[in-house]
């Protein structure tokens, strides 16, 4: 059967966990496009879980709807068995079945997953060296990352949320997985959702990005209409402060003479002619430097070039 | 190997969604089954060698009239309570992660607690009945102590409707015990305890008036009460996690 693989649309979704917090999801209006790997971006606290859990049907909205399925055809997901089967959502915490072999946590999920591939899962376990006879509680951080990472790579399921269930591994296995992530969806396409801290490893696969603050969209839309929103200009401190003018700053690093800013807007054709003549790499915008930019950074916003 | 995504068309979906169900459902019910045999079979051991000791210290003391080995019968019933509250702690998040729905949980969980308590309840009828029997054939009497397995007529089949009712009714009260403690917390949880061992409660109760000497309720025999009792019982502890359970988020 022909793989279809699921998109999302959440309309005016609100949640809060309890009547007197901050609700979690405040309005919040997404779409989300089947067949693609979006990046799901926030701060701690910004609400990417729960939109995890609701697209999951691990929850229900206060208020608003969320429907989840093929292109055409999106559902209500809560107590829906079409969009469960094809929707699997990894967290961090693993949500293993503890108190017995990590196997039998794999074993559960072929039983109930259609699409469930076993030698996938056979490959996986041997790639991260996973111990499977091993109780999931047992296991290191990395392991259970690991065991989460096979979960969600075998469930070949339309809607694949991976909730920073990747953090755990070692930088050598966070590669691994990400070749073996993109060989995959390339062979069977489905939609990806990312969610994870590590943006600068992870925004090469991403195909949309959508950031969340403090339960709201902050910006959605495709990788390269990301990029394109800055440029970064590297070369002699003195000639990339002056193709830069007075141009906002998202981000900037210094290595000796040698400056790389990253500002916010496209150059025009004469910015662009001046800067390569000048010398400068002009180059698009990363989405963890915009992320950082749009969500406020570390402290206060950044000053312009000159300014510095 | 390709993804198995549904079709479009109204029949090929509920084609799948049936299968779905089919499949979710059966997980649940035989890693339930499975698991609480597994470790049921060190309970098992445990219990055997209980039994033997407690029909044997007597016998070698020369007692010549002896309790019965039913006793102990409600060893198996207790034992499933816990394992009731333990297993679906464990695999309830579990199997929503794995693309099941709280429906399919619960079908599960009741088709489980239904071949539990008819091999739980059987071998349990089966291994107090068998020590009986020994004991018997050694020549002594057995005076036994419960009347609810000994009641005057239908004794032996009036215990093995009590042990097969009760072996579903405590493992269904452990599963509600078990879902309500995961849905409200530590303290909720147990201030709900009156409320959720009420099923259990009724069963026994039922079990406790069919086995005594006093006259029935309503004058109906005892195999009535016992069956009413752990019918009644049982169907409140499943409907009660169904009402617990069907709206549940995963934390």
């Amino acid at each position: 059967m022909t793989p279809q693989p699921f998109g999302a649309r959440l309309e005016g979704v609100t949640l809060r966990y309890r009547r007197d917090d901050a609700p979690a999801l405040d309005n919040l209006d997404l779409t989300i496009r089947p067949g693609v790997i979006t990046g799901l971006l926030g701060r701690n606290g910004a609400g990417k879980s729960t939109l995890a859990a609701l697209l999951a049907g691990w929850r229900r909205p206060i208020a608003g709807r969320v429907l989840v399925g093929p292109a055409g055809a999106l559902e209500d997901p809560f107590e829906n068995t079409w969009t469960a089967t094809g929707t699997q959502l990894v967290r961090e915490s693993g949500d293993h079945w503890e108190g017995t072999a990590a196997r039998d946590t794999l074993a559960f999920h072929a039983e109930v997953r259609p699409s469930w591939d076993a030698d996938l899962a056979e490959h996986l376990v041997g790639l991260f060296g996973l111990d499977v006879g091993t109780h999931p509680e047992r296991l290191s951080r990395g392991q259970r990352s690991a065991l989460g990472i096979v979960v969600g790579l075998a469930s070949r399921a339309p809607l694949t949320i991976l909730d920073e269930s990747y953090l755990g591994l070692d930088a050598a296995h966070r590669y691994a997985f990400y070749d073996v992530l993109l060989a995959d969806y390339a062979e069977h396409p489905r939609t990806i959702v990312l969610s994870s801290h590590l943006i600068g490893e992870v925004e090469r696969l991403f195909e949309d990005v959508v950031i969340l603050d403090r339960g709201r969209v902050l910006l959605a839309e495709s990788a390269d209409d990301v990029r394109g929103r800055g440029v970064t200009l590297t070369g002699p401190a003195a000639d990339v402060a002056r193709v830069a003018g007075d141009r906002p700053v998202l981000a900037r690093q210094q290595l000796g003479s040698t400056t790389q800013v990253t500002l916010d807007g496209a150059l025009s054709a004469d910015e662009h002619a001046a800067a390569r003549a000048a010398g400068l790499d002009v180059g698009g915008v990363s989405v963890q430097d915009l992320f950082v930019h749009l969500t406020g950074g570390a402290g206060a916003a950044p000053a312009t070039e000159e300014e510095r | 190997m390709t993804t198995t995504t549904p079709d479009r068309t109204a029949t090929a979906r509920a084609t799948f969604v049936a299968a779905a169900e089919r499949r979710a459902t059966s997980a649940v019910t035989w890693n339930l089954v499975g698991a609480t045999w597994w470790i049921g079979a060190w309970f098992w051991a445990i219990y055997v060698a209980v039994l033997a000791l407690q029909a044997a210290v007597p016998l070698l003391g020369g007692d010549t009239e002896l309790r019965s080995a039913a006793g102990s019968f409600t060893a198996p019933w207790i034992f499933l309570f816990v394992m009731g509250i333990v297993l679906l702690a464990q695999m309830s998040r579990l199997h929503l992660v794995a693309g099941g729905t709280r429906r399919t949980l619960v079908h599960g969980e009741w088709r489980a607690a239904a071949i539990i308590a008819v091999t739980f309840g059987a071998a349990g009828w089966l291994l107090l009945a068998l020590v009986d029997l020994v004991v018997r054939a050694l020549g002594h009497d057995v005076r036994p102590v419960d009347g609810i397995l000994v009641t005057s007529g239908s004794g032996t089949w009036l215990a093995l409707l009590a042990h097969v009712l009760a072996s579903g009714v405590l493992f269904t009260t452990g599963v509600l015990v078990g879902h309500v403690y995961r849905r409200l917390g530590g303290w909720r949880g147990t201030l709900a305890l009156p409320l959720t061992l009420l099923p259990a409660a009724v069963a026994l109760a039922a079990f406790e008036v069919a086995g005594g000497d006093g006259p029935l309720v309503l004058g109906a025999p005892a195999w009535l009460v016992v069956l009413i009792g752990g019918a009644i019982g049982w169907l409140l502890a499943a409907w009660g996690t169904w009402l617990v359970v069907r709206d549940a988020p995963v934390e």
